[in-house]
């Protein structure tokens, strides 16, 4: 008889560890992590170069032009009183450099815009200054530059860069 | 007399080894699994970056945009996991705030925003599958309004983004 019930154990045991064994999986982990969240506030008359103008690689012999609606155009922007006048002057360069290497460009051409699109923008003069006004509301300004390298045939490799500049004004209302 | 005791006894004995022999000889064999999980870990990739802001003028990032904050999280191939969030209302610099709202998200199980799967953040949560090699991107967006009084400065805050398994 003790036989027989310790085996009935053992059967038991066997019965519930098989049980145990077969259980659904449980997956109970859980991870945080935290990324920040960041803006520049700039203040009101101030005018900032957001983009350069990146002509990317450039084959020698074959000029390459970027347009002022390209992604790849100069954009600067500004915030102005409200509904202002700005009068904008570009400098801009005859030549890129590369040490003692030079790169033509030129043909610029530019637009300006009150909401940061070029859909809606207007030619601005790129050789002499213009006046603009900015928007009604907000007061805001962009300009959008493109142009165009001619690289020689023999134009030695590198990378070569320039500064475009651009003055704002005010011109009153 | 004797040797029917004896006989007895020796039949007794004999009943008492059979009875104490086991009835049986046999084995079996059940499994012992270990499942052992993928630990979740969240990566921040990215930061959500608004870049220039001006008074006045609010500023969308979109869950697409260079400037969207990233996520990567890593865990067991093919799992359910539940994602939720902490978000901010405003970017601070300093004493002042900059309201920050729109929240806007895509999970991917590509490290892309193209093709995922738009949903809003909030801190209710909202599932999602790791890839075939426990692989999934969260990709953020929102918009800031500052005033036209805005006082100009860098302004920051930080979200958070908890994810667990939800046992699918």
């Amino acid at each position: 008889m003790r036989t027989s019930v310790v085996h009935a154990w053992l059967l038991a045991a066997l019965a519930v560890g098989s049980q145990a064994a077969f259980a659904p999986r449980v997956l109970a982990q859980a991870s945080s992590g935290g990324l920040s969240a960041g803006a520049q506030v700039v203040a009101s008359g101030t005018l900032v170069g957001e983009a350069p103008l990146t002509f990317g690689i450039v084959v020698p012999g074959v000029a390459k032009t970027v347009p002022p609606t390209s992604a790849l155009a100069a954009r600067f922007a500004g915030v102005f009183p409200p509904n202002s006048r700005l009068r904008f002057t570009l400098t801009l360069p005859a030549q890129l450099a590369s040490g003692g290497n030079t790169l033509p460009v030129g043909a610029w051409s530019a637009l300006y815009s009150d909401d940061g699109s070029t859909a809606s923008a207007t030619a601005l003069s790129t050789t002499k200054s213009t006046i603009v006004r900015v928007h009604a509301v907000t007061g805001a300004a962009y300009v959008f530059i493109g142009g165009t390298v001619t690289p020689a045939a023999a134009q030695p490799s590198g990378i070569y860069a320039g500064v475009i500049t651009l003055t704002g004004t005010f011109a009153g209302f | 007399m004797l040797r029917i005791r004896l006989s007895s006894v020796a039949l007794a004995a004999a009943l008492v080894a059979a009875a104490a022999a086991p009835v049986y000889a046999q084995s079996g064999t059940v499994a012992a699994t270990a499942d052992v999980v993928t630990p979740l870990t969240v990566t921040s990739i990215s930061a959500l970056a608004f870049g220039n802001v001006y008074p006045g003028v609010a500023k969308t990032v979109a869950p697409a945009d260079a400037g969207a904050g990233k996520f990567g999280v890593a865990g067991f191939a093919g799992a359910e996991v539940a994602l939720s969030f902490t978000l901010p209302t405003t970017l601070a610099s300093g004493a002042n705030t900059l309201p920050i709202a729109s929240w806007t998200g895509v999970h991917n199980t590509a490290n892309s925003a193209s093709g995922g799967v738009s949903f809003t953040p909030s801190t209710t949560a909202t599932n999602a599958n790791l890839n075939g090699t426990g692989g999934l991107w969260v990709f953020l967006g929102a918009q800031v309004t500052p005033t036209a009084a805005q006082v100009a400065g860098t302004y920051n805050s930080t979200v958070t983004m908890t994810v667990a398994y939800t046992g699918n």
